[in-house]
């Protein structure tokens, strides 16, 4: 079966999970781009990063019959280890090592307007052999109107 | 002559059941340095944990040692080691008693190497 068309922001989300998995201090760390929630994590897989779109919406662009969309992207990092802390120190260096390897392409080879980081949240509760944290980043970026497949390059 | 009481005979079963169902643990006293061997019933059970959403298994241990073994309770300055979790050294959390009062039941915390 041919595998369902991807829409803009799923093809963002596999395009940043390719940018980290190609940055060197991350290349030992798994990445999921399309994790079911209740598919557990097990400490095998362990550090691990489960990227999520957490919420976006759209604003018109008129003048050029577009759609400008913007959207908050949830890394977030698994880790087991013996102090999880509320943000570990092991979660704090991943998301450093992250927002470098953002930062490396920011519009993701034109597709995107901008990529800006915005904050590190801890989650409720920690386990007591795992821990994790997350970073929250905003990105815009533009369609065609109607079309929500064709990223419009920047 | 009334029946005797079967909490009369609980120092003795409780040791047989321990030795027989038991494993043996590790068991350090806070401020010791020498590793105690005892007689523990030990859980092994994971748990699922939510973080943020995301589903991850956790341990979930719980140890039960006898207190006529450690006869303070627990504290979090101890340190266990267990046959089936080798490479790896807790301390108990939320130590308490059980429901015969015989026995001391806790959670377990990884502890880094040497702490």
């Amino acid at each position: 079966m041919p595998d369902q068309e991807l829409d803009a922001l799923a093809q963002i989300i596999d395009a940043f999970c390719a940018l980290a998995e190609g940055y060197a201090p991350l290349a030992t760390e798994t990445f999921f781009p399309d994790r079911s929630p209740e598919d557990g994590i097990t400490v095998e897989e362990m550090p691990c990063w489960v990227i999520y779109a957490e919420a976006y919406d759209f604003d018109p662009a008129m003048e050029q019959g577009q759609t400008r969309h913007q959207a908050l992207i949830n890394f977030e990092r698994i880790e087991s280890s013996e102090t999880v802390g509320v943000i570990s120190r092991a979660n704090r260096a991943g998301i450093a090592h992250l927002i470098a390897a953002l930062h490396q392409d920011r519009t993701l080879g034109d597709r995107l307007e901008d990529t800006q980081e915005l904050n590190v949240a801890p989650p409720m509760e920690n386990g007591r052999s795992v821990g994790g944290a997350s970073l929250q980043v905003a990105i815009a970026f533009y369609t065609p109107r109607g079309d929500h497949f064709t990223i419009v390059s920047s | 002559m009334g029946l005797p009481r079967l909490t009369a005979f609980d120092a003795m079963l409780d040791s047989v059941t321990m030795e027989t169902l038991g494993e043996t643990i590790q068991y350090r006293l806070g401020g010791s340095s020498e590793w105690l061997s005892l007689a523990a019933i030990v859980d092994y059970s994971d748990q699922t944990r939510s973080i943020e959403g995301v589903d991850v298994v956790d341990q979930n241990i719980r140890v039960s040692i006898m207190k006529s073994s450690v006869p303070a309770k627990p504290s979090n300055a101890d340190r266990i080691r267990l046959e089936k979790r080798p490479g790896s050294t807790f301390k108990p959390i939320k130590p308490g008693s059980d429901s015969s009062g015989s026995d001391w039941v806790f959670d377990v915390k990884d502890v880094m190497p040497g702490a």
